[in-house]
């Protein structure tokens, strides 16, 4: 029997009617089209599905649609106003953070929360905040670089539109 | 030389926006309308006879589309390798024998997971339970359960032999007589696995008109459309590979998959298309690992550390069908004979069939376990004759143009220059034996130094054996460049986009890629045996070359002036000396249509590596050509073991590489960056753990691969032997796999170094250390 | 990867809840994060037919009662534990343990009740069963062992990384049993049989953790090893109570609590016996640190040896009393790092 799910996404309104064992990955990518999350383990140990709930990263993969009705999901589509990139996207492509991509819409969340939690992060606070996405690829350093450019460039702007 | 504008330029990525964006689509993405969900029925017997196999209730039951077996296959077989010496060995579905636990049996296609899962249950399969084994050494011996018959071909009695490589060069029992100091020691590697992040994924649509369109997770289409025509027994042009983003591969994702075939099958048979994603777990138990290999190796050295002999032994635990175990025991001798001279060598290489899931190549492909054997030795032969790691290897090393006994010639090694600066850079020699000359006393946590070396061959001759490019003007002056190239994270795309702009002078933004697409792009090597810049990069050049000719002839002709006086830039042409006069491309594409019978300036190019030889090397006798293009590295590592818990950690990597040019230094730091990485998992954390053919940790939580906290200080010196310039041919190296080897060799000595206990197998685990040191009870 | 099909209750109270539990008894889970429960879904070894989501449920705020004993809710999230500046200062144990599970994520997801009540854990158990160690051991309703062929019990292990902290704590449990409260030390909510590891009834429900108030020249300190100190559950896991005397030289009581080598967490009775009384000083952390290594006893696990185990305690507990015998000996011994 289907449930009817009212969920928040990236702003919009959605009434959904799916399975009451449908994870909110599932929902998001099979019946909303959002397919930027990624499922690589479901299982909760690489962080490729990724979203932010109520600017948390959670895990979209472990988590049934009917708990995250009364929140507000944000991913990897939602990011960005328009079309410019975010600051943290703009870092993760100049500092070369991303190859193959398919964890890089997690970690530009992951990383996402933090700086807006923490704009100048310690590169242990990083390190904390995105042990729980796996990249096989770039081996991490540039994914650091990019994050603490991303809070730079985020304080920057911050300072830079509170002076005027 | 002419200044080069975007090769050589950490350019940024051209599929960077898609991806950061969550736009790229990936295979396990893709949906075409009416979908269905495709799974696979696998094996729970590591060696057993089917006696019936019984799909008639699966076939029956609601929501299930198609089910298919061997019955429905044609029974054709398939290999990673194909030839008359080895061909292929393994099923598409089992027929009457299963080899290993995961082997694919059945297959449904259902309307959704529910349905395709309940119906698996339904298929009953009835199986005779046989003798497995396991373990290599044990399944050569004489009473060991026979999984395949041994290889024709070798002479010796032993069981379950896939394929041998042997080869010699000089008198090694002569070399050891003579030498000053042999040593024999046994080096054993592990099982690891490749740890894509994209699991293995097929889209299937079979087409009423007889076409087969398939969208899958891959290194290369043109391979996989071939071997999909041959065992599915269409043409090749009714298959048609599409493109889709690759979420990574590092060798797992080449050879043909139980998935891939059977969701094409179903499609034919369902006439839907058909979607197989293979769950973690799956591709832990069921897909392919990389090669644990032992290796045997015997040195003789003269006094001044001179290398006069070697004879290795090497073998390798192949899983049940052949996969590519013969090309690691190939590559196992090449990657021993290529940074140092060896006067006399011998070599002998066993695959060995044993009840394990199949093998594929993993990043490196066995020279990282033959340079952890070669180069921990090496530093005992050093220690026991009292020369410096650094001096020893400079005194081995390959020079610039020497020939090595196949043939092939090292062109402009720049091994030497790359040890020299390792060791310049890290202060190798201060710190070198400083942790263990300091008393017991001295700490709990110590540190250490070491050094490896290690060189790759950049593309040979595989099928499709070469890569075309073309490059077509487009009316405003920009560019779209179609190549066949599968851009699997490392940039591909981007830096044959560099090479196009170089040549015709677009800006890399204004050059759009159509790639690794069967019927809209050219053919490609694929991106597997590391020739994609040298090869398709050629061959992109040359294309470029092409439109660049026609470009500065009519640009002459329309501005009156003589073809060795246009200079091209940034879309339009000028006259030497007058550069405030120029015409835009849009202008010269225009001026092509209107007065050359409507050309709109196309350019073709291609490219090949070792044009006159025919074929690959024998895998059997190593005799032929490899390859005409050998990159090099020396690697030194730092590392910080604690001796309570044994938990050592890689602190520093430094890459000294030969790399010809880095045409993308950022993307080149990328693959250094990720390879130190890997190799730190290799060396210290990762392992698949198998009892009885059957995968214990079949995922990430228990698979440990590094995370975030794990990664070292990695830095990397640029070698720089060759030039670009535009309208030459340029020898550039691989930089994709040749960084996993010489540093987990670095990282053993500098544990080593940092204790004082050599480790003679992978991984360099806490509860090793702890054994060696004699800390555990 | 799917979930199996079930049934979903949301109830908003834990009356409702427990009523919930008792209606469709075993038949139904409890998923309070559900990011343990649920990976066990998806390999199919739990297919409840309802599960019961407590995240409707609201959540208080940790707050310290009148004599200074901290409560801290059975829902709250992991992350929301390890930053709150109540258990920070009043329990920076349960904080860190808190801080040391999983990753960001699973933190952002997991509460704290659910880990309490984590399912223990076992390669063989751990991963889905369709083509794979097919037959059921005895953690799944059958009769054999993988691990230990030759046994006649299970082996799974206890990971949670924040009940050894509990224990250190002296925490206890309010469970919500019918209509019934009862508190429970977390120390007695473990059998000890992996198989059935709660004391639990089986329509009992934890609803708060209780610290007690923190007493003064007291600290309680929690270390973990893992191999890749992010994501991974605990190799071992350990916390350490130490109370010193007046003078702040003698231990005058103390408490050693390590995790993740057994059925349930293990207390080293005569380690801590042994400190009781004695000047704290260097040997004698060393002499603890191995009594407790050799007291302990690890269970077989598939990938590493007892030995090496062993090892791990021994050079965990000691730095973890190192740790608390400074923080004991300066200050109020209550403060974070
Ligand atoms: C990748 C990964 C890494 C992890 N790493 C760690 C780690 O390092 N350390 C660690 O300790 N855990 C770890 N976990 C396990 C788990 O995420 C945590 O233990 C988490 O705290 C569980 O809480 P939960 O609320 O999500 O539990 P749930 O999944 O909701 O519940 C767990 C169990 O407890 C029961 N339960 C839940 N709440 C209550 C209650 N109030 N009363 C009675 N029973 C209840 C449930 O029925 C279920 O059986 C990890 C999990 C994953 C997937
Ligand atoms: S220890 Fe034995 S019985 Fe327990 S879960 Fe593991 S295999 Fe099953
Ligand atoms: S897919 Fe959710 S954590 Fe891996
Ligand atoms: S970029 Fe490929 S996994 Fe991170």
């Amino acid at each position: 029997m289907k449930i009817l799910v009212e969920l928040s996404v990236n702003g919009e309104r959605f009434e959904i009617a799916t399975n009451p064992h449908a994870t909110l990955l599932e929902v998001l990518r099979n019946q909303l089209g959002l397919t930027g999350a990624k499922e690589a383990c479901g299982t909760g140990e690489c962080g490729s599905c990724t979203v932010l709930a109520d600017g948390r990263p959670i895990l979209a993969c472990l988590a049934l649609a009917a708990d995250y009705q009364d929140c507000e999901i944000t991913t990897i589509e939602g990011l960005q106003a328009g079309s410019t990139l975010t600051p943290v996207q703009e870092s993760f492509l100049e500092k070369g953070a991303v190859q193959c991509g398919f964890c890089t819409p997690g970690m530009v969340l992951s990383a996402t929360a933090l700086l807006k939690k923490n704009p100048a992060p310690t590169l242990d606070q990083i390190r904390k905040a995105l042990e729980g996405n796996l990249c096989r690829c770039t081996g991490y350093n540039k994914i650091l670089e990019a994050v603490r450019a991303a809070g730079e460039k985020m304080s920057q702007e911050a300072s830079g539109s509170s002076g005027q | 030389m002419s200044e080069l504008d975007y090769v050589g330029k950490p350019v940024l990525r051209k599929d960077g926006p898609e991806k950061v964006t969550g736009r790229a689509l990936y295979t396990v993405d893709m949906r075409l309308p009416g979908t269905l969900v495709g799974r696979i029925l696998r094996s729970p017997h590591t060696h057993a006879r089917i006696v019936n196999i019984d799909a008639s209730r699966a076939e029956r039951a609601p929501g299930v589309k198609a089910v298919v077996t061997h019955k429905d296959s044609l029974g054709v077989k398939h290999g990673f390798v194909e030839t008359r010496r080895y061909p292929a060995d393994q099923n598409c579905l089992a027929e009457d024998k299963v080899r290993f636990v995961g082997e694919e049996i059945a297959a449904v296609a259902a309307v959704d997971e529910y349905a395709a899962e309940e119906a698996l249950e339904l298929i009953h399969v009835e199986y005779e339970p046989l003798r497995a084994v396991f373990d290599p050494e044990e399944a050569m011996e004489r009473d060991a359960p026979e999984i395949h018959p041994s290889h024709p071909k070798v002479r010796e009695p032993f069981r379950n032999i896939a394929g041998k490589t042997e080869s010699s060069w000089g008198d090694v029992e002569k070399g050891f007589d003579d030498s000053y100091l042999v040593l024999e020691n046994r080096f054993d590697s592990h099982l690891r696995t490749h740890g894509y992040l994209e699991p293995q994924a097929t889209l299937a649509s079979f087409e009423p008109a007889g076409k087969l369109n398939v969208w899958t997770s891959s290194q290369g289409p043109f391979i996989k459309r071939s071997k999909l025509a041959k065992t599915l027994g269409l043409p090749m042009s009714a298959v048609r590979i599409h493109k889709a983003y690759v979420g990574g591969a590092f060798g797992g994702k080449i050879d043909l998959f139980g998935h891939e075939y059977c969701a094409s099958l179903l499609s034919m048979k369902a006439g839907r298309p058909v979607k197989i994603v293979a769950t973690r777990e799956e591709v832990f138990t069921a897909y392919r690992h990389g090669q644990p290999l032992i290796v045997h190796v015997k040195t003789g050295v003269k006094k001044d550390g001179t290398l006069v002999a070697q004879r290795f032994r090497v073998i390798n635990n192949c899983g049940a069908y052949r996969g590519s175990g013969v090309v690691v025991i190939f590559l196992a001798w090449g990657f021993a004979m290529l940074p140092y001279r060896i006067p006399n060598l011998e070599y002998e290489g066993y695959a060995v069939y044993t009840n394990n899931p199949v093998r594929a190549p993993q990043r490196g492909h066995g020279a990282p376990q033959m340079r952890f054997a070669v180069e921990s030795q090496l530093d005992m032969i050093a220690e026991q004759l009292g020369i410096d790691p650094i001096e020893i290897r400079l005194k081995n090393a390959r020079q610039p143009g020497e020939e090595l006994p196949n043939g092939d010639n090292v062109h402009n090694c720049g091994l030497a220059d790359c040890i020299r600066k390792a060791a310049e850079h890290t202060e190798f020699k201060q710190k070198y034996g400083k942790s263990r000359q300091t008393p017991e006393s001295a700490g709990r946590y110590r540190r250490g130094i070491g050094i490896g070396v290690s060189s790759y061959f950049g593309g040979s001759l595989i099928y499709p054996n070469s890569s075309s490019v073309v490059v077509k003007m487009n009316d405003d002056g920009t560019a779209i460049l179609l190549t066949g190239a599968m851009d699997i994270g490392q940039g591909a795309e981007t830096i044959l986009t560099q090479i196009v702009a170089e040549e015709i002078k677009v800006p890399v933004e204004e050059i759009q890629v159509i790639a690794a697409d069967t019927e809209s792009t050219p053919i490609d090597i694929g991106s597997w045996i590391s020739g994609n810049a040298y090869v398709s990069g050629n061959a992109a050049r040359v294309a470029g070359a092409e439109v660049r000719a026609k470009l500065i002839e009519i640009a002459a002709d329309e501005m009156e002036a003589r073809q060795e006086d246009i200079v091209l830039e940034n879309k339009t042409a000028y006259v030497k000396g007058s550069p405030d006069r120029r015409i835009p491309y849009s202008e010269l594409v225009a001026a092509s249509v209107r007065k050359r019978r409507g050309d709109s300036i196309i350019g073709n190019g291609h490219w090949r590596t070792m044009r006159d030889e025919p074929h690959h090397p024998s895998l059997a006798t190593t005799k032929g050509r490899w390859s005409e293009n050998y990159a090099f590295d020396a690697q030194v590592a730092e590392v910080e073991v604690d001796t309570e818990t044994g938990k050592a950690r890689l602190l520093r990597a430094v890459t000294a590489h030969d790399c010809g040019f880095p045409i993308n230094p950022l993307l080149v730091e990328g693959q250094v960056d990720g390879q130190v990485s890997m190799a730190l998992g290799h060396a210290f954390l990762e392992e698949v753990l198998m009892k009885d053919g059957r995968t214990l940790n079949p995922n990430w939580l228990e698979y440990k691969m590094p995370s975030i906290h794990n990664m070292a200080v990695s830095e990397h010196l640029d070698v720089v032997t060759e030039s670009y310039e535009v309208g030459r041919p340029y020898r550039t190296k691989e930089v994709g796999e040749g960084y996993v080897s010489a540093i987990l060799a670095a990282i053993a000595n500098a544990v080593y170094d940092a204790v004082g206990v050599r480790l003679f197998s992978t991984p360099f685990s806490p509860e090793k250390i702890l054994q060696a040191l004699g800390k555990l009870k | 990867m799917q979930l199996p099909r079930f049934d979903l209750k949301r109830p908003s109270s834990f009356h409702e809840a427990v009523r919930l539990l008792v209606e469709y008894g075993n038949a139904a889970k409890i998923s309070a994060g559900g990011t343990d429960l649920l990976p066990r879904m998806k390999y199919r070894i739990a297919a409840p037919a309802t599960v019961i989501s407590l995240k409707r449920i609201p959540v208080s705020e940790p707050f310290q009662d009148s004599e200074g004993n901290l409560h801290v809710h059975a829902l709250v999230r992991l992350s929301d534990a390890a930053s709150s500046n109540l258990v920070r200062t009043n329990a920076p144990a349960l904080a860190d343990a808190a801080l040391a599970v999983g990753s960001e994520q699973i933190r952002n997801m997991g509460t704290l009740g659910g880990n309490v009540c984590l399912e223990p854990r076992c390669h063989y158990y751990n991963q889905s069963h369709a083509y794979q160690f097919m037959d059921p051991c005895f953690k799944r309703g059958g009769n054999l062992c993988y691990l230990v062929p030759k046994g006649n019990r299970c082996w799974a292990l206890a990971c949670s990384d924040t009940v050894p902290a509990l224990i250190g704590l002296r925490a206890a449990a309010v469970v919500q049993s019918g209509d019934r409260e009862y508190t429970i030390p977390v120390e007695e909510l473990f059998t000890g049989d992996p198989v059935r590891p709660l004391c639990l009834g089986e329509t009992d429900l934890i609803t708060d953790i209780v610290v007690p108030a923190a007493r003064p020249r007291t600290a309680v300190v929690f270390r973990k090893l893992s191999p890749r100190g992010g994501i991974d559950f605990a190799t071992v896991n350990c916390a350490v109570m130490l109370k010193l005397s007046e003078d702040r030289e003698a231990c005058e009581d103390a408490i050693i609590a390590i995790g993740a080598v057994s059925g349930k967490p293990m207390r080293a009775g005569q380690a801590e016996k042994n400190l009781l009384g004695r000047k704290i000083a260097p040997d004698v952390i060393h002499e603890a640190a191995g009594r407790t290594a050799s007291e302990i006893r690890p269970s077989m696990r598939c990938d590493c040896s007892i030995s090496y185990l062993r090892k791990c305690i021994e050079s965990l507990t000691q730095a973890a009393l190192e740790t608390a015998y400074q923080r004991a000996s300066s200050g109020d011994g209550v403060k974070p790092d």
